[in-house]
């Protein structure tokens, strides 16, 4: 007698799929609907953890898009604090949906909002991304010039990768109540003043943010019909959260919602796929614990073993070994020609146990420091 | 009563010493001796128990070859003067390669520079730059050394900008070119006199910058202050007829003068 069940693979079943399983390698949890190659041309964006990401596919020269490469004058430490190869454009971290249609809204229609900068001790921020002028600019001109460079350089990325890989990482942000727009921190926290008034709390439903992101797979389609999108929730919880909830309750629904949104999405368009993960690092089947003491950092060699999975899913690693064998390397991004002739390609990071988190930019991890 | 000063510095310190032999009566309340190498032969020296030293033998025989000493105490001297030594306006030229600011008219606005094919940066991020790249220099690492063991006067003095020979196209100061093609000299000039007090500034060093007069359109050293160098190796070796970089004893005078300023 048989039953839709009997025929399945061994991943399909709780016993051999996860219990029975190499909890190193995970094998089959993920399969590819396309294809990533070596030449393919990569964009990450997203939450702290898709500068993971982005470490994992440079370690394995894969080109990574680079819209606003490092000068070759800086250092790594300046260049992380101005925001550069962090990400595929100086964006800072995106981790709401609704910030990255927002932006390629501003993209689509080079828009740059003049109420959208904070003012500071006579320096101008871009409230948009704070975080990419740390000591702001010297002026409103200058801040929003550079938008418009940082637009259009968006504009070439999103036109030229074949894929664009984005990592979900909140559900709450802060509305700038005059323009509408959403911010990828809270005001007060690296410029800006909190003044109910002019922002609002806001917690994203898995319907707003299933809007977005058709939205926003629509615009790519717009600038470039053979984009596709990989999702990718991040596993590391929130920092804080200002919904009312406690801490833990709030980032449940952040997460499993999240998490929910890129599958449906996922589910629903052929050209976007959904990596898990968000699952290979939170499931209570893992041998060895996922985090580190502060219970958010997520340790590097389980990251390690993450994006293996992830490359050679994609049959990307060049070099079949263990899992966690990826080494965590800063990008060897690909600068596009003629946007600059330099880059520096000589530089090396190491993962440090005690400090795992410290060559991530993550303007989140700040809410902490403002915790009385 | 005279105050005795120490001159330190690599090929630009020949200026300086070829104006002190010609006018030394011009300056009356100051002598000097002088401690130097060519190129970056001082890159090995540093403070060992209050003297200035290396353990490189080579660059021992190199210093006592031109000065007749290999080692000598800073804090013995009044005052100390360094030039050249990798502080000069050509640390700086190579951050504005394809880049610039809105302060710049040939960046004023993102559609500009890109018609100029400059990449936007922002003013903050090139002085960090800027102050990492005279940070670094020879000149400031000496700076840091020297005022560690005496608190007496440390002068930094400016190394000439080059001449207008550099303005060949596509030779290894094309940036320089392509400055001077978008008119950014005077710009750049503030720029670098501007980080230049700032850092010496910060290291407890006083920064003597070129004198208005020598300096065309801001990039450049007039070239009437370039003719008549003499390298420093042989003292009577002259140099090249008219050197790209390195000055004459007029340049050499004007900077002596201005030492003279500060110490009166």
């Amino acid at each position: 007698m048989t039953h839709p069940y009997s025929d399945l693979p061994p991943q399909a079943f709780w016993k051999t799929g996860v219990v029975q399983t190499d909890k190193a390698r995970w094998p089959d949890v993920f399969t590819p609907k396309f294809q990533i190659t070596p030449h393919s041309a990569i964009a990450t964006a997203g939450s702290c953890f898709a500068q993971r990401i982005r470490q994992a596919l440079a370690g394995e020269n894969i080109p990574i898009l680079d819209a606003e490469p490092t000068p070759p004058e800086f250092n790594e430490t300046l260049a992380k604090e101005f925001g550069y190869g962090l990400h595929s454009a100086r964006y800072g971290n995106i981790y709401t949906p609704r910030q990255l249609l927002e932006l390629l809204k501003d993209v689509a229609d080079n828009r740059v909002d003049e109420a959208l900068f904070w003012q500071k001790d006579q320096r101008f921020f871009d409230a948009l991304r704070p975080n990419v002028e740390p000591e702001g600019c010297v002026s409103l001109k200058e801040a929003v010039e550079l938008r418009y460079q940082h637009l259009a350089r968006v504009k070439a990325l999103v036109e030229t990768a074949d894929v664009f890989v984005f990592t979900l990482g909140l559900t709450e942000a802060w509305i700038h109540l005059p323009t509408g727009r959403t911010l990828p921190v809270a005001p007060g926290v690296i410029a800006g003043e909190y003044d109910p008034e002019l922002y609002k709390f806001t917690n994203f439903t898995h319907a707003q943010m299933f809007r977005d992101l058709k939205a926003i797979r629509r615009l790519f389609k717009r600038f470039n019909r053979g984009l596709k999108l990989v999702l990718t929730t991040s596993p590391v919880p929130i920092t804080a959260t200002a919904s009312g909830q406690h801490v833990l309750v709030a980032s449940t629904y952040t997460k499993s919602t999240l998490r929910s949104v890129a599958g449906e999405i996922a589910m629903k368009f052929h050209n976007v796929d959904y990596f898990p993960g968000y699952e290979l690092v939170t499931t209570w089947g893992r041998d060895d614990a996922a985090y580190a003491p502060n219970l958010r950092t997520i340790r590097p060699e389980v990251v390690a073993e993450v994006m293996a999975i992830f490359l050679d899913a994609y049959g990307l690693r060049q070099k079949e070994g263990t899992a966690g064998a990826v080494a965590l390397k800063t990008p060897q991004a690909r600068p596009f020609e003629g946007l600059d002739e330099d880059r520096d390609e000589d530089r090396d990071e190491d993962s440090d146990d005690n400090d795992a988190d410290d060559d991530l930019v993550c303007e989140e991890i700040l809410l902490e420091a403002f915790q009385k | 009563m005279s105050k005795k000063g120490l001159l330190i510095g690599n090929s630009h310190l020949a200026a300086y010493a070829r104006a002190l032999e010609v006018g030394a009566q011009l300056w009356p309340d100051q002598s000097y001796d002088r401690f130097g190498a060519y190129g970056d032969w001082l890159d090995s020296f540093g403070i060992e128990d209050g003297w200035l030293c290396s353990q490189d033998d080579k660059a021992n025989q190199m210093v006592a070859s031109l000065t007749g000493v290999s080692k000598l105490r800073p804090d013995e001297y009044d005052f100390i003067v360094l030039t050249g030594l990798r502080f000069s306006i050509f640390a700086l030229i190579r951050l504005f390669k394809q880049k610039g600011c809105v302060a710049m008219a040939s960046a004023r606005d993102y559609e500009t520079a890109r018609a100029n094919g400059l990449t936007l940066v922002s003013e903050m991020l090139l002085q960090h730059l800027a102050q990492e790249q005279l940070n670094t220099s020879l000149a400031m690492r000496l700076v840091r050394d020297i005022r560690a063991v005496t608190d007496v006067p440390v002068f930094l003095a400016s190394q000439p900008r080059p001449t207008r020979q550099v303005l060949i196209k596509g030779t290894k100061f094309g940036t320089f070119y392509e400055i001077s093609r978008l008119k950014e000299g005077d710009f750049i000039s503030a720029f670098y006199q501007k980080m230049a007090h700032k850092v010496c500034a910060e290291a407890g060093a006083i920064y003597l910058p070129q004198p208005p007069k020598t300096i065309e359109d801001g990039l450049f050293t007039e070239e009437s202050y370039m003719i008549g160098t003499v390298r420093p190796y042989h003292k009577i070796r002259p140099g090249k007829k008219m050197d790209y970089r390195h000055a004459n004893a007029e340049f050499g005078a004007l900077m002596l003068d201005q030492i003279a300023a500060h110490l009166s």
